[in-house]
């Protein structure tokens, strides 16, 4: 399937590294693949599951974007950058999965079972538990601002970015945004502002 | 943890790390995809309408005729009578295109309405300019070239976009936020393929001949299309346009008429501005995206200040309030707020917001009785849209009450 990125003039330039990289994968190289992979693997992983919150369909949303992503690099005008473009691949195929709700929705984090949070081993245990509260707080956000927050915070990808993607205008995605981070300040016993 | 920076941090920490098992699937997968990907590439569709000399215009007409099918289509079609490709050969000889319908839209309590559109297409003038006008009772766009004007009836403020270029897709999603029926979404159907083609051959009733009746959708978009393309000219003359993917509800966009190669006079495609009129120049479409992004950083930062000119020259009336009133200067914010209701930019449940944050203001100054009508306001404008114990709507009944109590 071609995708947006494909008909976009390429204009900006990639991570040195991952533009070669994809110019290794583009003639067969295996091991560049893997390297991408094992760069990108938590982060894509993570946003999936931020949106998700199914093991399951996390893991097969993760499949598809990068067998696709293996599968088309040959015509691929990456716009942004690897990452972003991966991330957005797995916040379409999230919301396919969500369609055909094949996900079951707001698992609680024991539910997710071995992956539980990965956070730096510096982080002591309180901060665990924060972390494990604002990972709770994220599955009471109306899909649109959960996904807006995850990637804009987690998925590092700009409102512009996300307006694309989204299909509406970087006004509607602040507002997203905002209204996520108000919710989530409320959830999480902030005042709002 | 009540701040918003300690959320974001937070958040960036949390880190999921997928089974062992699951990398050597997923790894072993994908090397075999990477073996098995064609030699070549597929032609690109977009570069290849690029080349054709009637690209420019038909970034608009090619979406009914080429871009939801893309040329990987042409495999799906087995009848002969009519093909893809003799619809862009038919094409390469369109030099003016006239299309009316119906488009709809929703009145202030939010029902559909269906309004007639009219739009005039003429690509290349003398200066080699794709030239196009759009009218409905709700907006008047001209497009000459690389500027796009903006209207609505009756209205004094102007918005002229210039500095694109036509291959620019930016372009014409700008175009499509002004006219969302007209180019952009279908626009968008050229890259990837249709979901659920299907095609029949028939009647064409209005006019006795032999059509090809096409339904499609396209997901990405949760957009569903119909089309009728006649058999002897390979052209399309009707089209609908849905926004689901399921071709249900009401239609978004019905094209009845497809006029070709009618002469058109120049100044169709003048645009007149009103004596009076407030005049803003919108930024190249990357560099708005850009300026609310800068305006956002700001914003976050408190710098409202900054913020304001970055959503100023990005003519974001909204934010350009909001940075008032986070700078105390609310009767300025008043004044955007009610410039974006007067020009009635936001519907459809949008307005809800625009009318709290006008309550707000209100309430910051004093004048408690506007404030109050400014929450009811919210409150009849986002019924049916928002979410009734969320924000805006819960927030202004409880301004409502808390103003109603005090007297």
């Amino acid at each position: 399937m071609i995708g947006r990125s494909i008909l976009l003039n390429v204009e900006e330039v990639l991570m040195p590294e991952d533009k070669q990289l994809l110019k290794r994968m583009r003639c067969g190289d295996k091991d560049a693949l893997r390297q991408i992979y094992e760069k990108y693997r938590d982060d894509l992983f993570t946003v999936a599951v931020s949106l998700l919150r199914d093991v399951h369909a996390s893991e097969d949303c993760l499949q598809e974007v990068f067998v696709n992503f293996a599968a088309a690099v040959d015509s691929l005008r990456i716009r942004h950058n690897l990452k972003g473009y991966l991330v957005s691949c797995v916040a379409n195929r999230a919301r396919d999965h969500l369609r055909k709700q094949t996900v079951q929705l707001n698992c609680s984090l024991e539910q997710l079972g071995p992956l539980a949070v990965n956070s730096d081993p510096a982080n002591e245990v309180s901060g665990h538990e924060e972390l494990e509260q604002v990972f709770e707080a994220l599955a009471k956000l109306p899909y649109e601002q959960r996904e807006t927050f995850v990637l804009h915070v987690q998925g590092e990808i700009k409102f512009s970015q996300i307006a694309n993607l989204q299909n509406v205008s970087v006004r509607t995605v602040q507002s997203r945004y905002r209204y996520g981070i108000e919710k989530l300040r409320t959830i999480l016993g902030g005042k709002r502002p | 943890m009540n701040s918003e920076s300690e959320i974001k941090r937070l958040a960036k920490k949390i880190r999921f790390t997928p089974n062992p098992d699951i990398d050597k699937r997923i790894l072993a997968l994908a090397e075999e995809a990477l073996k098995t990907k064609p030699a070549k590439p597929k032609p690109n569709i977009w570069r290849i309408i690029i080349k054709t000399k009637i690209t420019k215009l038909a970034a608009a007409m090619v979406i009914f005729a080429v871009g939801v099918f893309g040329l990987v289509t042409l495999n799906k079609l087995t009848t002969p009578a009519w093909a893809i490709g003799q619809t862009i050969h038919a094409l390469e000889d369109v030099q003016t295109i006239i299309i009316s319908g119906t488009t709809v839209y929703y009145d202030s309590n939010n029902t559909p309405e269906d309004k007639p559109f009219k739009c005039w297409i003429k690509l290349n003038d003398e200066n080699g300019n794709l030239l196009m006008r759009v009218e409905s009772p709700r907006e008047i766009v001209v497009v000459q070239g690389d500027k796009v004007y903006y209207r609505r009836p009756g209205s004094k403020r102007v918005k002229i976009f210039e500095g694109h270029t036509v291959r620019n897709l930016k372009f014409w999603y700008k175009v499509m936020e002004l006219s969302p029926w007209l180019t952009g979404k279908i626009l968008q159907t050229l890259k990837p393929l249709a979901d659920d083609w299907q095609e029949e051959y028939g009647k064409n009733e209005k006019t006795g001949s032999d059509c090809v009746f096409v339904k499609c959708s396209y997901k990405k978009l949760s957009a569903s299309f119909w089309f009728v393309f006649d058999i002897e000219s390979k052209l399309i003359v009707e089209a609908k346009h849905w926004s689901n993917q399921n071709h249900q509800g009401p239609v978004n966009l019905y094209a009845d008429s497809f006029v070709y190669n009618q002469d058109i006079a120049d100044e169709t495609f003048t645009f007149e501005i009103p004596e009076g009129a407030k005049v803003v120049y919108i930024k190249y479409v990357e560099q708005r995206d850009e300026l609310m992004e800068k305006g956002w950083e700001l914003f976050e930062d408190g710098q409202y200040a900054d913020a304001l000119k970055s959503y100023q020259e990005a003519d974001d009336l909204f934010m350009v309030g909001i940075c008032y009133d986070n700078m105390g200067e609310h009767e300025k914010a008043i004044e955007s707020f009610k410039e974006i209701i007067d020009q009635e930019e936001d519907f459809q449940g949008g307005l809800s917001s625009t009318y709290f944050y006008l309550g707000n203001s209100y309430m910051q100054i004093g004048q408690k009785e506007k404030a109050i009508e400014a929450f009811e306001n919210c409150l009849h404008s986002g019924k049916g849209f928002r979410d009734t114990e969320g924000f805006p709507m819960k927030n202004a009944r409880e301004y409502i009450e808390k103003l109603k109590n005090k007297e």
